[in-house]
């Protein structure tokens, strides 16, 4: 993975060091809570509900042991001892004191690791596939192209004060994994018909209060105009944004007012000019970031493992952990596995230090020291043989992390709500454990197959309601908790968003309505392989209006 | 109408509310009530000092009502905010 050059370590340092200052001027009252509130954003502290939170970056979710074993002893000494994994593959703490934050950003530095640009309206985290230099279905890996985006990024002068926040996502399998099209900036690695790497360029997706799917602005793009074209859309966006309106000032709002072939002549007039400026990326360089994230040696390995092939046989847990949390490996005789931090009635994407000190462990014997953080609040060990899977099965399974529900019904993302969050408007974190206790670790969740719940507690859509093949947004509504139900959203390939069933449902009645429909595509799928995404775009949402509403009158309010 | 002055200490976020001395407390149950518009009009002017002196930010009233004995924000935000997360009780605090 990624090492710190001499200047990724200094600027590091000199930040640090800066807010520490800010910190001791802000507490001695030499700093007022007005003029401070900007540069604690800027270091990713903000002021929640309970106390302090400090939301700590990991580049396009990409974690070493050693880095993963910070983040436990962080949680141990500083907070109440877990952290929080998020949509952003970021983690939080939910309880630093002040004065401790400049510390904790001296031991993230420590390791390669900051919270800068986790807040306010800057790039933020560019993110990717989970899988990422692992995936068997994988074109190109993402991660040196996120890591240059990362590069540029970092404190550009000209970007640090954008009319919003800009997040950009890059995948690099035709499965899209990175969620790209409801990011500001997509990229989707591909080949063209010569062989040669580039990306399609998706730009205007975002959630929110309004939330819209990308356009596909460029169908090609060379990889060595990775920077120059990025410069050029976020250079028409600084211009052009509204910073009227801070509702309106995402790049989605300009590009779906100007459209998408307006769009994109304003991209392609800025992107001739930029070229001359010479953002052009040398071959050199691409290669140089790229042997950082060399796939490990992994000497091949037979397909079936003898060991696991006998333990699938009479162990019918480990047997379902391995068909449902363990992915292809684009090497034969190696998986991908996927930690599930969703336990059935768990907070989705916590962590203990306790269970990120195991995993950091798992994955210096098995994984050739990394891990992954998903989009999806789960845990990745990229690259476990199958030969090792019983041993990681057995360890995770000590750790309460063996849940085989990578990608069904329990699998639930989950903002924080107003558990935690200054923004939120209804709890969240509790109406998803309320569902993954209704379905449980049964037969009937396998059988239910993937499904992805997103549960948002404000309109913000942290939890990225809009694109849940059934999506839960919590409001509040005459001082009650009230949540109302999409349904056929998805981030992947074939991006929708979800639609309104109809009315909110009370707190008490959300886990019976969800529960509703999914009997009701239980009762409406072809057979086992239709999924709830493909049997709901060819039923349509009428049956499921009329099993939430009209079977049950007065069940919505 | 009962209500109780609230805000974030600095030091570290913690909710706090504005005591029966005019100090902070951590207890709603040890929170000042103040039974007019008025009286809790003035005790929150009068506590913007300690904004001003960096104790506290983000000072507001919030409305309380009696629950099984005992006072209780009205509003689940301010519940959550006196009470701690429900999901976490182990990390609340005592009334």
């Amino acid at each position: 993975m990624y090492r710190y050059d001499e200047f990724d370590a200094q600027f590091v340092a000199q930040r640090v060091a800066q807010f520490r200052d800010q910190v001791a001027r802000r507490l001695s009252g030499e700093l007022t809570e007005e003029q401070f509130k900007l540069h604690r954003l800027m270091n990713g502290v903000y002021l929640q509900l309970h106390a302090y939170m400090l939301r700590v970056a990991i580049p396009y979710g990409v974690l070493s042991s050693r880095q993963l074993r910070k983040l436990a002893h962080i949680a141990r000494r500083y907070d109440k001892g877990f952290g929080h994994f998020t949509t952003r593959q970021n983690i939080q703490y939910n309880w630093p004191a002040l004065a401790d934050c400049p510390d904790i950003l001296d031991e993230l530095a420590s390791v390669e690791m900051h919270a800068i640009q986790t807040s306010g309206n800057c790039i933020r985290n560019v993110t990717a596939d989970q899988f990422a230099g692992a995936a068997a279905d994988e074109v190109a890996d993402p991660r040196p192209y996120a890591e240059i985006l990362r590069q540029w990024s970092s404190l550009h002068p000209e970007y640090s004060f954008l009319p919003r926040k800009f997040k950009i996502a890059v995948t690099g399998a035709p499965k899209d994994r990175a969620a790209i099209q409801v990011h500001d900036i997509g990229y989707h690695v591909i080949k063209n018909n010569r062989g040669e790497i580039g990306f399609a360029v998706y730009v205007g997706g975002g959630q929110g209060r309004t939330p819209m799917v990308a356009l596909k602005i460029r169908d090609f793009l060379p990889e060595a105009e990775l920077l120059a074209y990025t410069d050029a859309i976020v250079r028409v966006y600084n211009l052009e944004g509204r910073r009227d309106n801070k509702y309106k000032a995402r790049i989605k709002i300009l590009v779906h007012e100007k459209g998408a072939e307006a769009m994109r002549t304003a991209v392609e007039a800025e992107f001739a000019k930029v070229r001359e400026r010479n953002l052009t990326l040398p071959d050199a360089d691409i290669q140089a970031i790229q042997s950082y994230f060399a796939l490990p040696n992994l000497p091949g390995k037979p397909v079936h493992a003898e060991a696991v092939e006998a333990r699938r046989a009479k162990d019918a847990a480990f047997d379902r952990f391995v068909a449902v949390n363990v992915t292809p490996h684009k090497v034969a005789g190696y998986g991908v596995v996927t930690i599930s931090l969703k336990p059935i009635g768990g907070i989705p994407g916590d962590a203990t230090a306790e269970q990120m000190d195991l995993v950091a462990d798992l994955a210096e014997r098995h994984s050739h020291d990394e891990i992954r953080v998903s989009h999806e609040q789960n845990l990745v060990l990229p690259h476990v043989a199958f030969e090792d899977l019983p041993a990681v099965y057995d360890a995770l399974a000590a750790a309460d992390l063996a849940t085989a529900n990578a990608g069904l019904v329990t699998d639930i993302i989950a903002c924080p709500g107003l558990d935690y969050c200054a923004l939120a408007t209804a709890r969240s974190i509790p109406v998803a454990q309320r569902i993954s206790e209704r379905f449980g670790d049964s037969p009937r969740a396998q059988d239910i197959g993937d499904l992805k719940i997103k549960i948002s507690g404000c309109i913000n859509a942290c939890g990225h309601h809009h694109v849940g093949h059934i999506g839960i947004l919590g409001l509040e509504r005459k001082g009650e908790e009230t949540y109302q139900i999409t349904l056929g959203g998805t981030a992947d390939e074939t991006c929708s968003l979800g639609t309104l069933t109809g009315p909110g449902f009370s707190s008490e009645d959300v886990v019976d309505a969800v529960e509703t429909v999914v009997n009701t595509y239980l009762g409406v799928r072809r057979d086992r392989s239709e999924d709830f995404l493909s049997t709901f775009r060819r039923v349509g949402m009428a049956p499921f209006k009329q099993a939430l509403y009209e079977k049950n009158e007065g069940a919505g309010i | 109408m009962n209500q109780v002055i609230t805000a974030s200490r600095l030091t570290d976020g913690a909710v706090v509310f504005l005591g029966q001395d005019r100090t902070w407390v951590e207890r709603l149950a040890q929170a000042e009530v103040f039974s007019t518009v008025d009286a809790s009009a003035e005790a929150l002017k009068s506590a913007q000092k300690d904004e001003q002196a960096n104790v506290v930010l983000d000072i507001y009233a919030i409305d309380v009502a009696p629950k099984a004995g005992v006072l209780v924000p009205i509003k689940l935000r301010e519940a959550i905010r006196a009470q701690g997360p429900t999901v976490h009780p182990e990390h609340g605090k005592p009334r």
